[in-house]
């Protein structure tokens, strides 16, 4: 299996906040064309080491490897113009914003005029914002929110805020998708639609993509791999069906249910 | 669009008729006010720009007005002025050696803007790297008077708390009304494209924007130069207009005349800022009996009631983020003919 083959290579990562350690030597290899979960329970660390894919968190040790290319402490606008999109537990739509606008900030980086072109305006920067509202349009159709488009991002239903949220990570032009627990505050049968929702993109789209998720039905249903992690220490990997019979996994997550109780 | 369009041509040609006829015809007192107005309400719009619709809290634009005012009085300041003016330490080269006639005021206008917005970037570029909210206020207000301390003491540029006077009083309703429509256009524009959309974004939530590929730093650093142009620009008009320059006439009391304006206006409302500082030019002059009658300095008392009762009963100020739209006037206009209508039948 050669080096190109791996979209993303986490290698060692490790992450402390003083003298927590939230991630420890965590290392995983993500191929071109996977759709992988993370889980675990609440506080294990998954979306820190998000954030240090990203570039939110820089690690405080190991590598992180994307297309063959060290990103390891870029600045966060820089990795996702490499192509690694992401959204966030707590949907960061920006509220005020319609659906479409929020999908058009996506589209700014690639914006060949420049701001003078933007104010006066000059033929090609028109022509530049039509396109973008264009593909703006056919994203949010593509991804059945055309009849949202002019209504603010605020304003719209949980379960579609999220789907916003997914359509302008899309609007990047990723490669690879970072999707950190979708399906959280949502029902079972909105669980089963998003997850219905985010296998249509991955087609669609010709993505890579990576998932955590907290509730494991969830994932269970998408995800042909599964990662593992507890106190931010990777205890297990496999397919859904070895992850249920795994002792450690079951105690992790009966430990977490004990706790509720 | 296209009766929007019209209707804009035909309001700006009335204005156009209205700056020419009376910059010759208008009372000098109201003339006055439209001038401040239109000063205020410049410096208003990029002041809302990096305040408003990027939602970084500057307190730095009276510091951009001193250097843009400064800079318009010494090109423009006649060569026997100069002469007279600074007594104790003579003036610096290379403004000593020359004046620009009245056909150069708008280079000088532009010089000040251009200086306003290179100080933007020595403050902007460690400034807005690595703060925000209240800890850039501080940097930004800090930036406003250390300007103060050295316009009071780089005698041989600024004649010191001494001052410069004798300023040609070149600013006039077409001045400062053509700079106001000019950059209000420019600002318009800019908050309506794809640049704008990212400045709102970060206002929004800066993390999301960053994530999606915006380089923060520099869109903020960009909505910043803006409102440092505009300033600039408002500086030299009111220098010219005034015909004095001190230190003291860009305090921090400006920032927090501006402040008053755009909140009044409505955060991040460009048109709420030319509205605003045409409502405070007016206010200001007409609450000028307070300052004599009662205690001088009153009058700020009195504004700081009304912006406490503006943001007790409408918070979101006169336009909310709103902007004004020809099709907002053309809808009250229906509803008021149709109420009329109504009323005589």
């Amino acid at each position: 299996m050669g080096e190109n083959e791996l979209i993303l290579s986490l290698q060692n990562l490790t992450m402390k906040f003083g003298g927590l350690v939230a991630v420890r030597d965590f290392s995983m290899d993500i191929r071109y064309g996977e759709l992988v979960g993370l889980i675990g329970p609440n506080g294990a660390g998954k979306t820190t080491i998000f954030n240090m894919i990203t570039g939110h968190y820089t690690p405080t040790q190991g590598r992180v490897v994307f297309e063959g290319r060290d990103i390891t402490g870029l600045p966060p606008w820089q990795v996702a113009r490499l192509g690694i999109a992401r959204t966030f537990q707590n949907i960061r739509l920006c509220r005020e914003m319609t659906a479409l606008e929020n999908v058009l900030i996506s589209f700014h980086p690639r914006v060949r005029s420049s701001v003078f072109g933007a104010i006066l305006p000059t033929p090609k920067y028109l022509r530049e914002e039509r396109g973008m509202r264009e593909r703006g349009m056919e994203l949010l159709a593509a991804v059945g929110l055309e009849r949202w488009a002019n209504f603010r991002a605020g304003a719209l239903p949980y379960g579609l805020q999220r789907r916003v949220e997914i359509a302008r990570a899309l609007a990047t032009g990723p490669k690879l998708l970072l999707l950190d627990e979708p399906a959280a505050g949502m029902n079972p049968q909105e669980a089963q639609d998003l997850m219905g929702f985010i296998r249509t993109i991955r087609e669609t789209f010709n993505l890579t993509i990576f998932l955590i998720e907290h509730v494991m039905q969830v994932v269970m249903g998408i995800c042909p791999r599964i990662r593992v992690i507890d106190f931010g220490v990777s205890i297990a990997e496999g397919t859904p069906e070895e992850i249920k019979r795994n002792p450690k996994v079951i105690e992790a997550y009966l430990g977490e249910e004990a706790l509720r109780a | 669009m296209r009766p929007n369009r019209v209707l804009t041509g035909l309001f700006l040609l009335g204005l156009a008729l209205f700056v020419w006829w009376g910059d010759a015809h208008l009372d000098r007192f109201v003339w006055r006010i439209l001038n401040f107005g239109a000063i205020y309400a410049l410096a208003a719009v990029g002041y809302t720009v990096i305040n408003g619709v990027t939602g970084q809290f500057s307190l730095g634009p009276h510091g951009f007005m001193l250097l843009g005012g400064y800079l318009t009085t010494l090109f423009m300041l006649p060569m026997h002025q100069k002469r007279v003016v600074w007594l104790f330490t003579p003036l610096s080269w290379p403004f000593n050696q020359f004046t620009l006639p009245y056909s150069g005021f708008i280079l000088a206008l532009i010089a000040g803007g251009i200086l306003a917005v290179l100080a933007s970037l020595v403050v902007g570029i460690p400034a807005l790297r690595a703060l925000r909210g209240d800890y850039l206020a501080i940097a930004t207000f800090g930036f406003g008077e250390i300007l103060y301390v050295l316009a009071c003491n780089f005698m041989g540029l600024t004649n010191g708390p001494m001052g410069i006077k004798g300023i040609p009083p070149y600013t006039n309703l077409a001045w400062s009304f053509g700079a106001l429509v000019v950059l209000t256009y420019a600002a318009v524009r800019l908050k309506n494209s794809s640049f704008g959309r990212a400045l709102r974004a970060i206002r929004e939530d800066e993390l999301a924007a960053e994530s999606m590929g915006i380089n923060v730093f520099r869109h903020k650093l960009l909505a910043f130069m803006f409102s440092a142009f505009c300033a600039g620009v408002a500086g030299g008009l009111m220098a010219t207009l005034i015909g004095t320059i001190t230190p003291d006439l860009f305090r921090f009391f400006m920032t927090f005349y501006l402040l008053m304006i755009i909140v009044f206006g409505g955060l991040g409302s460009i048109s709420g800022a030319v509205v605003g500082g045409f409502i405070f030019a007016a206010i200001f002059e007409a609450l000028r009996f307070v300052d004599t009658a009662v205690v001088p300095g009153m009058r700020m008392v009195v504004f700081a009631i009304l912006l406490i009762l503006t943001m007790l009963f409408f918070r979101r100020g006169l336009f909310g983020r709103e902007e004004f739209t020809w099709d907002w006037v053309l809808r009250g206009a229906q509803r008021a003919w149709r109420w009329a209508w109504a009323k005589m039948s």
